[in-house]
């Protein structure tokens, strides 16, 4: 019996567009640890907002998010931004890479700004880009790559302080088939593996498959998962 | 640490043209401020030595009608009777001159005064010892001077030195040969010291009986004047000088913020994966700092280079530690004021508002209570109701609200919230309270909270 390691409670965010909308709407979840979870909807059904207060990107106007039972309402800025260093790993939908560093070094920031020294850092970073086929590709920058690896090194970065949760947003968005299948079958390694536990924002139904549960948004709420 | 300055240099990399832009800016800002408070300073010195000069030697002055001469013996009251100077008794001239060492007052003699002191060769000055002394003036040797409305110079020999009594004393004694020289207005100076004070007193008293109708200065008088001129020289300094730090803040300040918009992505990302609101800040410590000591640098090398060619020119500027000192701490205090800005946009924002370009609220403030319009709730509030109010423009409702009419609250829960001035400000109306939302309405944007009765309370 595994155990709830992310819960929101009674979660709002409202943007104002002339009048009040609502695109996470009193939203009650839980995420079992080492689960792989999906949020599916439309566009605009604040699936994306969601998922940036889940990864404390943003903070909701009410309620509440609890990650392995620390409330985020209680995290100070600096707080929260540690437990995004230490426990939260956030995959963009459009990479989100540093342009100036190269594809390791990029990896490598997490593990820099957690005090990891700097030869287990690159050891690691290595060791991740190794693992997401681009062990070739390690000095170069995020222009000279494809979207697809960009993708795969915001993964590795995702992945490089080991966090709890990944969250994903859109991760297979943008790439092509072949890619699109390496990075699901990497992460469904991961997670059967390594027991990480997943939330991603997807319309791509070969990542549902493999999903432990499905979460479908409409109008800023739940509607079913 | 390591990891900051890393991070620093990527960023004086990535926006190198705006950083270079704000050092040149800080660059030229010091070298202008140091090149004018050394040259303001040459000048304040050589006001400041004229001035203390004449705190010296002057006690009064007195300007003589036109050619008029000293009468042969200006017999003072009191005990100033008792010691006539031999300089009051002769027939003379009175003038001031310039020398390398200030302004001094001279004594020319006429050929048949009757003069009882010493006696210069024609051509010699003859110096007064205890003013030599005070002044640092030589007892032997050429001494250049010039007349100080004319300009004209002439280079006296200093024939010896005399001794006066303290209450008197004129700088030098001349020959006639001065001659052609003599303006129109005179100086009698005279020294004094704190025992000799009845006795100046005595001389003034004389010296207007004298003359009743020629203006006298004490040179009291004439040392608050100096001062004033110096204190309003330097005021209007210090007001230029705010300025310029004024500007140089903006100027940084906008190059700041003009970076902080240019990178507000990559700050997003730095956020996301967990750069900590403390360490962006010192982040931008860093960058602005480095900035800025390169600016400082540029300014002190640029004056250094600018004041040796103006010394080449002939206009006298000394740079002096001091001044590189009280330079430092304004451009800190700029640098301080301009990264304040975007650095606390930086620490505040969360991801998602650097990453999509949403209003940063730079103050937060929490509200309890109805600011205005207090009288029509009268009743309530004295029942112990909370009401608040949010901001209505134009019939439009600013902000949200998170409650409606019958929902129960708890102390300390959020209730509303308002941005204000574009996003910059940020208010929390919070409850203080437990009750329920007894009224709510968007047209006036009132909310109000009504207690919870005792026996709700207790059940």
């Amino acid at each position: 019996m595994s155990q709830v390691i992310m819960e929101t409670i009674n979660l709002n965010k409202a943007f104002s567009l002339g009048e009040t909308i609502y695109a996470v709407n009193n939203v009650n979840l839980q995420i079992m640890a080492g689960s792989m979870n999906v949020i599916v909807g439309p566009s605009g059904s604040g699936k994306s907002t969601l998922l940036s207060l889940l990864g404390g990107l943003d903070r909701p106007m009410s309620g509440d998010i609890l990650l392995e039972g620390q409330s985020y309402r209680e995290l100070n800025e600096d707080r929260l931004a540690l437990l995004r260093r230490h426990k939260l790993g956030y995959v963009f939908q459009f990479f989100n890479l540093i342009p100036h560093l190269t594809a390791l070094e990029n990896v490598m920031l997490p593990m820099q700004f957690a005090n990891v020294p700097n030869k287990a850092a690159k050891d690691r970073g290595l060791e991740l880009l190794e693992r997401v086929g681009l062990q070739k590709r390690s000095h170069h920058l995020p222009l000279q790559l494809s979207g697809g690896e960009q993708q795969r090194v915001a993964i590795a970065r995702a992945l490089a302080n080991r966090p709890a949760v990944i969250l994903a947003d859109e991760p297979t968005g943008n790439l092509d088939t072949k890619t699109r299948d390496g990075i699901v079958a990497l992460f469904q390694e991961l997670n059967q593996q390594e027991g990480q536990t997943f939330v991603m924002v997807t319309h791509d139904p070969s990542l549902s498959k493999f999903a432990d549960k499905v979460i479908t948004m409409r109008d800023g709420m739940v509607v079913s998962q | 640490m390591n990891k900051m300055l890393r991070l620093a240099r990527q960023r004086l990399q990535t926006d190198w043209k705006i950083y270079l832009a704000a050092l040149l800016l800080t660059g030229l800002t010091c070298s202008a401020f140091l090149l004018y408070q050394s040259y303001m300073e040459q000048v304040g010195l050589s006001y400041g030595r004229r001035t203390s000069e004449l705190y010296l030697i002057a006690d009064f002055q007195v300007e003589l009608k036109a050619d008029q001469l000293l009468p042969a013996a200006v017999q003072p009251t009191g005990a100033w009777r008792t010691r006539p100077t031999p300089e009051l008794k002769a027939t003379a001239h009175a003038l001031r001159l310039n020398s390398p060492y200030g302004q001094l007052s001279v004594l020319a003699l006429q050929p048949a005064a009757n003069y009882q002191g010493p006696l210069p060769q024609p051509g010699q000055v003859l110096v007064n010892e205890r003013l030599a002394a005070g002044l640092g003036l030589p007892t032997s040797g050429g001494l250049p001077l010039a007349d100080i409305h004319t300009g004209k110079e002439i280079t006296l020999q200093i024939g010896g030195s005399f001794n006066s009594s303290s209450a008197t004393g004129h700088v030098l004694i001349l020959y006639q040969d001065l001659q052609p020289l003599l303006t129109n207005s005179g100086f009698n100076v005279f020294l004094y010291d704190a025992v000799e004070q009845l006795k100046l007193q005595s001389a003034l008293d004389a010296l207007n009986r004298f003359y009743p109708d020629s203006l006298i200065i004490t040179s009291q008088q004439a040392q608050l004047v100096a001062q004033q001129a110096v204190r309003d020289t330097y005021q209007g300094f210090g007001n230029l000088v705010l300025l310029v730090f004024v500007f140089l803040t903006l100027g940084v300040l906008t190059a700041l913020l003009l970076s902080f918009i240019d990178s507000k992505r990559e700050l997003s990302v730095l956020k996301s994966i967990g750069l900590m609101p403390k360490e962006l800040w010192g982040l931008f410590l860093i960058a602005g700092l480095a900035t800025a000591i390169g600016g400082f640098l540029l300014g002190v090398g640029l004056s250094y280079v600018a004041s040796k060619i103006m010394a080449a020119r002939g206009v006298l500027i000394a740079l002096a530690p001091r001044h590189i000192l009280s330079l430092s701490w304004r451009v800190v205090l700029a640098y301080v004021l301009a990264i304040a800005v975007p650095a606390g946009l930086a620490r505040r924002a969360t991801v998602n508002q650097l990453l999509y370009d949403q209003p940063i609220p730079l103050f937060s403030s929490k509200v309890t209570t109805l600011k205005r319009h207090r009288r029509l709730f009268d009743e309530e509030l004295a029942q112990g109701w909370q009401v608040v109010q949010l901001p209505v423009i134009d019939g439009v409702l600013e902000g949200f609200v998170f409650k409606k009419e019958g929902d129960r609250v708890k102390v300390g829960e959020v209730l509303a919230f308002s941005p204000g001035w574009w996003g910059l400000t940020y208010t929390e109306y919070v409850a203080i309270i437990d009750g329920e939302v007894a009224l709510w309405r968007e047209d006036s944007g009132i909310l109000a909270i009504k207690p919870k009765t005792s026996s709700e309370a207790a059940h």
